[in-house]
Formats: C-alpha cells, structure tokens, sequence
C-alpha cells in the first residue's frame, strides 16, 4: 500500500476497525506517514507485538530509526508478503520473483542494503532480514577480508598486533 | 544524501544483524572475517563460540593389518601427556576376512578439519572418512581396472566455499606451478568432488 496523508489514515481507520482490515499508520523519523493494512504491518514482530498488547493503532507507530526511503521500501516487502497469501505454484514462484527482484536492486546499493537491513533488523521482520544478510553473506563469500572491506566500505581498524593475534589464533586452532 | 558515507555502515552494524549473515556462511570461513575489523572480529568471537574450541590432534595408524585414526582429546599440546587419554577412535572400513588375499591397504591422502581422505590401493577405492563419528560422507568405488596413483591424489578444501574436492593430477609435472594450479584449477582436473558436509567440530 502506498503512502497516503495523514488524514486519508484516519478516515480510513475509523471506517475499518474490524480485526484484520485495520489500517496501521506509522511514521518515519522525517516525519512522513505511511498507511499500511494491519496484516502488511504484522510482518514486523516489533509492531505485532505493539499491536497484540493493545497498544496505540489510532497513534499510529512513529519509527524513530528509520527514514522514509527506507521505510518505503520496508512497507513495499512487508505489502507484499502481508497482503498476500500465496497459495497456488504461480503465487508462490511469482513471490519468490518479488524477492528475487527486490534484493537484486538493493544488492546494487549497498548503503541503502545497510539502511534496509537495519530497519529489517529494529522491526524484526524475519523474512526481510533473511533476505539482505544472505546477500551480504553472498556477496563475502569467496572474498578476502580486504575485498569485502572494499565491498561494503568497512574502514580497517585492527592494528598490525590485531592482525598477528588473529592469525596466530588461526593457526593454532 | 551522504551515502559514501554511510556505507561505513557495515562494519558497525548491530551484533544480532551481524549475527545473522555470519550463520549463512560456513563456520570454517567464518574465521577469515575476523580479520575484516575490529567490531567483526568481536562479534565472530563471541557469536559464534563453536569453532572456539582448539584443534585436536589426529593421528593415523597404517599397518599391514589396517589402519586406525585417533583423535587425542587433550588439548594439552604436549603429546606425551596426550597419547594417553585418546578418546574416540574409529577404524576406516574393517577389512572383512573372506579370503587371504582379499587384503585392503589404505594410503592417507589427506587430512582436513578432521576429515580423513583414505584411498585404499586395492580395490582403488577413495573414502572420506569422520574418525570421531564413524560416518563416511563419500565413499567413491573405485574404477576398474583404472589404477590412481596415490601421490597424485589431494585432498582440498576450499575455504571459500566450504567445498571439498579430491584432485587427482594425470599427469605430475613435478613444478611448484602444477601443484599451485591444481588448487586454483581443480575444477578441471578433479575426479570427484562433493559439496562439503559443513562439519567443523570434532
């Protein structure tokens, strides 16, 4: 679901208060509102429990942590995987697609890769932060430590005794 | 936005996230990153206790009779002290007694993370072997008739990938770069190789 204003939220949420059909609003730290069906909003264990705990769905969420678009992005797994249940070979592959294609845009992007695993990370959403570590743990398999330092724009901070420790440890064990 | 910048990112992202990618990646390569930073260093060491534990020593046996492995599970290194208290112990394959001459004579040909690569000249046949679990995770018949030669075979891991191959050269060019590219090539030259068992405990 898109982002809509704040008052479309409302409306929206005093219209459909049933279980289920609930609109969630929540807020990114620049202080934009997205509106997300409850189900979308559920995929982030951090929310769902909010939820359960009868916390404020007519407040909505405000996420202190993470920026609009970043949050856009979150909301567009979270549409996905939320809304949707996939049941038939076609829904299930054409899912799986949406997965394929998401993290291959954000695998071109690594600090926006960073951003979403962060916020995937903070919103316990399992599925989206399996999704972006794997393709960071891709991304460093079959690289040296310089290579991924490189790759992901990691600053070397051992000192030179660091680095002898480490492989003395290395090869005694 | 600054994104050059953040892209620093990664090397302080939050242990439980950092956590997250380390357990997609095989425990054996897993070690190599503690020498990307600081803050991974720290979090391979304290996440991911299990290859924490020291090395054991492995020591084979070959005699006409069989062969045996032994795992010494002191972690003293003085194998004096050692040699004593070895506690798992497991034969490669027993020889079965169906005739005199049905003799096996296994040659090691290699030894990684405390897998035994055995190549039994007889019969031809090549085996790995987990001296502490009994388990075979390859055992490769040997080609009829198509006799190996025993120092041309290797074991490799590649650390990588967590692969473990077994190479066999045709032909031994005795020089530093055949045996370099036999690392760096043995896709071309192998005669089996095996997805690795992600097996880094003894």
């Amino acid at each position: 679901m898109a982002s809509g204003s704040g008052a479309a939220a409302a409306a929206a949420d005093a219209e459909e208060k049933e279980s289920g059909s609930r609109m969630i609003t929540l807020t990114s730290n620049e202080g934009k509102a997205f509106v997300v069906t409850e189900a979308s909003a559920r995929q982030s264990a951090t929310i769902r429990s909010m939820v359960d705990d009868g916390g404020c769905v007519d407040k909505g969420f405000p996420l202190p942590n993470v920026d609009s678009k970043t949050l856009a992005r979150v909301i567009q797994y979270s549409d996905e995987h939320g809304n949707k249940e996939p049941h038939t070979v076609d829904e299930r592959a054409a899912l799986a697609k949406f997965d394929r294609d998401f993290i291959a845009e954000l695998d071109a992007d690594k600090a926006f890769l960073y951003d979403v695993t962060m916020a995937a990370n903070y919103l316990h959403i399992q599925g989206l932060l399996a999704l972006t570590t794997q393709c960071v743990a891709d991304t460093i398999k079959g690289k040296t430590p310089e290579e991924i330092r490189t790759a992901f724009g990691i600053e070397y901070d051992l000192t030179a005794q660091d680095e002898k420790e480490i492989k003395e440890e290395d090869t005694h064990a | 936005m600054e994104e050059e910048e953040e892209a620093a990112g990664f090397g302080e992202l939050p242990a439980d996230a950092l956590e997250e990618i380390l357990v997609r990646i095989p425990a054996s390569a897993r070690r190599r990153l503690r020498l990307v930073c600081r803050h991974w260093r720290d979090v391979v060491d304290d996440r991911t206790p299990e290859r924490r534990s020291r090395a054991k020593t492995l020591v084979y046996v070959s005699r006409p009779a069989g062969a045996a492995a032994y795992v010494l599970d002191d972690d003293d290194d003085d194998l004096g002290a050692a040699a004593g208290s070895y506690g798992a112990a497991a034969a490669p394959p027993p020889p079965p007694q169906t005739g005199p001459d049905r003799r096996f004579r296994f040659r090691m040909v290699g030894t990684l993370n405390g897998l035994l690569c055995l190549y039994e000249e007889l019969a031809g046949d090549i085996v790995v072997l987990n001296p502490v679990t009994g388990e075979t995770p390859l055992h490769i018949r040997g080609p009829a008739g198509n006799r190996l030669d025993p120092a041309a075979l290797s074991f490799v891991y590649l650390e990588t990938t967590g692969q473990y191959k077994i190479v066999h050269l045709r032909r031994l060019p005795i020089s530093l770069a055949a045996r370099a590219g036999a690392h760096r090539r043995g896709g071309r030259r192998f005669m089996a190789e095996r997805a690795g068992p992600r097996r880094n405990e003894l």
